[in-house]
């Protein structure tokens, strides 16, 4: 007997504990009656005692043990070898994003699932199928199973992905196969070119599909000037196709493109005035300019949201403006602008406003609002601003869970900041305090209408933060935290994670025309997996009623684009396991685990069915 | 009088009803019973030859016509009747919240006074483990019975009772002259058919009253118990039983007890004893004077 799980032995534990709880159980209780006359005379009318009565007496802590027997054993899985299947086959079923290239209405995966269903007339019990999902992250569909009806119910809810296939660890698993039957014959049901495939039989589901496909985009700024390099791939059949550019939703140049079957072109798109862009589209289209129906659709069309110049807009009314002006431009690209009068002072159409030691009438409609040293009530605001207090202050952080607040205060060393004037403010429950002065609130984080509001409880001129690195830090941290871009980048691959940045007073919140919130806190982290590949807008719908619209694009996997792309190694011309000393011989030293666990379980039922009858006899 | 034993309604009640005695017996004092003997009642019994010394009033002349022989009239004997009680006083006839002793006590009470109300005369003797006691003596007269009513609610009940050998050692026990009546729930393994057998043989009439209470009846308890017995506290036998009350067990208790009422039932219809049973929570007054009429021990 082999144990595949060892620390499963923990849950025999149990046992012990059962065995004491057994003993200090109590088990009869004492009781005065008249006369036990009658009931000595009942034990007559009794039936006959059984013959082995110390173990009805026990029955019960034996099924306990049983029980916990049984649960250790499926734990443990305990196994013994026997005689294996004489044909086995393990067949990796490749679900990566080319499988769904189709021709007519049938893909390449329908006809892997096809030849599948065909396999299915050999399967017995002495010839196990086993199917594994050829995926990014490769598992078991079946896992040498003999039941046809099973089989086919698992292929029920099977389909491609639009991810790569990771045939390593693909193997992995159908080398575990070998490793219990080494008979076992390996199946690889793919589109894919290998060099060498050793032991593994590999069939290819590809027919007739054609392919045209943009490969790669690269971005080049010259003389002032973008430069786009578009590498575009043809394969199995020659065409000739119009690639369209378009910048900032606008068409800028189409090209007619001739390629050849299995022609890898780059196309230049050069000298064409392009400055700046905010985003711009590559689109692959046929002689009547519509997208091209080839047989994989996703990789024709290319789009970019420029993340590399944005520009945020910052108002900055105060007297502190040389610091914070400073400050800012180290941070981040910034346009701020600085009112002459309070008559100058916006309140829209700003990302970000600064307010230093000045509080305006009103909020503004838009944007993240600061308050440095608010000489007065903030509108809009329930908490109190009160008059200040001088002394020599020490800062010190307060701990927060949240990471994007913890983020406000990366590289900042608030036991280095001194003050020797701060401000007052209380009733301040709807806001995150950050910084501290015995006990009083010094940075303040919260919101208004979906606003960030940031509050500095002192005047920067009266503590030592100017001339130490943590203001710029913090004015960094502070400004990443308030007018961040909605994503980080304008291109993701498939499988990764968008994280959104909602804007201020963001009230809905759309991604791929779906509602993802209606309710954005500012503490609140928004992700979304990205499963498919192609453009997607997020729409966020502002109180102000401005929509913003970005988008963002998944790019299909360059390789499942290339049909001609030949992967140089399968696997070795020979399994061997050299640690079991097994080599894949078919025929020879086939084995199987079978499990010991279904003999616990009978024991068990045998076990329930004597008490049961036990318990029968006793009432009746 | 003790109202706590028997109320003045049931005593109303109790008055108007008479002891039918099923045989004759003997005895010295006129009552109510007949005996065996012939006496000046008015009531006719038989005929016989004059002999010499008789009451020539008594001679019945219309016989004489008939057959030319002097035959004399005798009329019934009336006697008194001596009605012994024995009352089991074993631990298990008071075991709390049983209320076994108190009816034993009422039922013994209303007999009593049934007794005494016809003239007849009474004794309570009280058994104690293989002995029986007679507090009062004999009981003659209402005035008699009253004061044995105050101390019929003092009688203790402990131990347990050998009632064969308690009613064997018993002295005067009498002949022929009246009703023993035992009150006992007999949940004993003591032989107390051979007592009655005895009393019997002495040809005394024999009642037995069995009160059993309704636990006793209907267990309310089950699961794993260690049942012991309120008689073992001064008893040399271990009577205590380690038992696992289950539905099945339960069943087989309420088997036996069925079987062995029926053979004490068995046992007083085939020895012309009568045979009461009664539950600690009956309705006594009720009850008891049914059960009397229906077998014809009152009249």
């Amino acid at each position: 007997m082999e144990i595949l799980l060892p620390l499963g032995l923990l849950a025999l534990i149990g046992i012990p504990a059962l065995i004491i709880i057994y003993i200090i159980k109590p088990r009869y209780q004492k009781r005065n009656i008249t006369s036990t006359f009658v009931w000595k005379l009942s034990l007559k009318y009794r039936r006959r005692k059984m013959p082995l009565e110390w173990l009805q007496k026990s029955l019960l802590l034996l099924i306990q043990i049983c029980v916990i027997g049984l649960i250790t054993t499926v734990l443990i899985q305990p196994v013994t070898r026997v005689q294996g299947s004489e044909v086995e086959k393990a067949i990796i079923l490749d679900v990566s994003y080319s499988m769904q290239s189709n021709v007519g209405n049938e893909t390449r995966f329908d006809r892997a699932i096809k030849q599948i269903e065909r396999d299915l007339a050999s399967v017995s019990e002495k010839n196990r199928l086993t199917i594994i999902l050829g995926s990014e992250e490769p598992t078991y569909l079946v896992r040498r199973e003999s039941s046809v009806s099973l089989i086919k119910y698992s292929l029920l809810n099977v389909e491609a992905t639009y991810t790569e296939c990771n045939f390593d660890e693909s193997l992995k698993l159908a080398n575990s196969i070998i490793d219990e039957n080494p008979s076992t014959v390996v199946y690889f049901y793919t589109d894919c070119q290998y060099e060498n495939t050793g032991y593994v039989n590999v069939i290819d589901f590809s027919k007739s599909e054609w392919n045209i496909a943009i490969l790669d985009v690269n971005k080049e700024f010259i003389d002032g000037q973008y430069k786009f390099t578009v590498k575009l791939g043809n394969y199995n059949r020659s065409t000739n196709i119009n690639l369209k550019l378009s910048v900032n939703e606008e068409i800028k140049e189409i090209k007619n493109i001739s390629l050849e079957g299995n022609e890898v072109k780059d196309i230049v798109f050069e000298n064409l005035a392009i400055f700046d862009y905010k985003n711009i589209s590559f689109e692959i289209l046929d002689s009547e300019n519509k997208l091209i129906n080839d047989s994989l659709t996703s990789d024709n069309q290319y789009y970019e949201q420029n993340h590399d110049d944005i520009l945020h807009s910052v108002e900055l009314v105060g007297v502190a403006n040389n610091f914070f002006s400073s400050a800012l431009n180290a941070s981040e690209k910034v346009n701020i602008f600085t009112p002459k009068e309070e008559k100058d002072i916006v309140f829209e159409e700003k990302e970000l406003y600064i307010f230093d030691s000045y509080v305006p009438k009103k909020l503004p409609i838009d944007g993240s609002v600061w308050f440095i040293n608010p000489t007065g009530a903030i509108p809009n605001l329930n908490l109190q601003v009160g008059g200040t207090l001088s002394g020599s202050y020490t800062m010190s952080a307060v701990s927060t869970n949240n990471t994007k607040l913890k983020s406000i205060l990366d590289y900042v060393t608030p036991s280095t900041i001194e003050a020797t004037q701060i401000r007052v403010i209380e009733n301040y429950d709807d806001f995150d305090v950050l910084l501290e002065v015995n006990g009083h609130p010094i940075l303040l984080v919260g919101e208004y209408k979906h606003a960030k509001i940031v509050i500095l409880a002192t005047d920067i001129h009266y503590t030592n933060l100017p001339i130490t690195m943590n203001f710029v830090m913090l004015v960094k941290n502070l400004l990443k935290y308030s007018v961040s871009s909605t994503t980080e980048k304008g291109i993701y691959n498939v499988g990764d994670k968008v994280i959104i940045n909602a804007k201020p007073r963001t009230e809905e919140l759309f991604f791929a025309d779906k509602i993802i919130m209606n309710e954005i806190s500012y503490k609140e982290t928004i992700e979304v997996e990205l499963d498919k590949p192609g453009v997607y807008e997020i729409k966020q719908l502002l109180d102000n009623g401005k929509t913003i619209i970005d988008k963002i694009f998944v790019k299909t996997p360059k390789n499942e684009s290339d049909y001609r792309y030949t992967r140089p190694f399968l696997a070795l011309d020979k399994y061997v396991n050299l640690e079991l000393g097994i080599e894949g011989t078919p025929g020879a030293n086939a084995f199987d685990y079978a499990s010991l666990a279904k003999y616990f379980a009978i024991a068990l039922f045998v076990l329930v069915v004597i008490e049961w009858g036990v318990q029968y006899r006793e009432q009746y | 009088m003790k109202r706590n034993i028997i109320s003045d309604e049931f005593i109303s009640q109790l008055e108007a009803i008479s002891l039918n005695m099923k045989g004759l017996m003997k005895g010295y004092f006129g009552g109510n019973h007949k005996t065996s003997s012939y006496g000046s009642t008015v009531e006719f019994a038989d005929f016989r030859e004059y002999v010499l010394g008789d009451d020539i009033r008594r001679i019945d002349w219309n016989l004489f016509s008939r057959f030319e022989k002097y035959f004399i009239k005798l009329f019934v004997d009336e006697r008194q009747m001596h009605m012994q009680f024995y009352l089991d006083c074993s631990s298990s006839m008071n075991f709390e919240g049983s209320k076994k002793s108190e009816t034993a006590i009422k039922v013994m009470a209303a007999l009593g006074f049934i007794s005494i109300q016809n003239m007849d005369k009474i004794s309570y003797k009280f058994m104690y483990g293989k002995n029986s006691i007679d507090k009062f003596g004999v009981i003659c007269g209402k005035d008699a019975f009253y004061r044995s009513l105050d101390e019929l609610e003092n009688i203790k009940f402990s131990g347990e009772v050998d009632i064969d050998k308690a009613i064997k050692s018993s002295p005067n026990n009498g002949h022929s002259d009246g009703l023993t009546v035992i009150i006992s729930d007999f949940l004993t393994e003591s032989n107390f058919k051979s007592a009655i057998d005895y009393l019997l043989y002495n040809k005394r009439e024999v009642m037995l009253v069995q009160i059993l209470s309704i636990d006793e009846l209907n267990p309310s308890y089950n699961g794993r118990n260690i049942l012991t017995d309120s008689e073992e506290m001064d008893s040399e036998i271990d009577k205590s039983l380690k038992i696992n009350i289950t539905r099945g067990a339960y069943e087989a208790y309420q088997e036996a007890m069925k079987d062995y009422l029926e053979d004490i039932k068995k046992f007083c219809a085939s020895r012309g004893v009568d045979y009461l049973f009664l539950t600690s929570n009956d309705n006594i007054e009720k009850l008891l004077l049914e059960q009397l009429y229906t077998k014809g021990v009152i009249k």
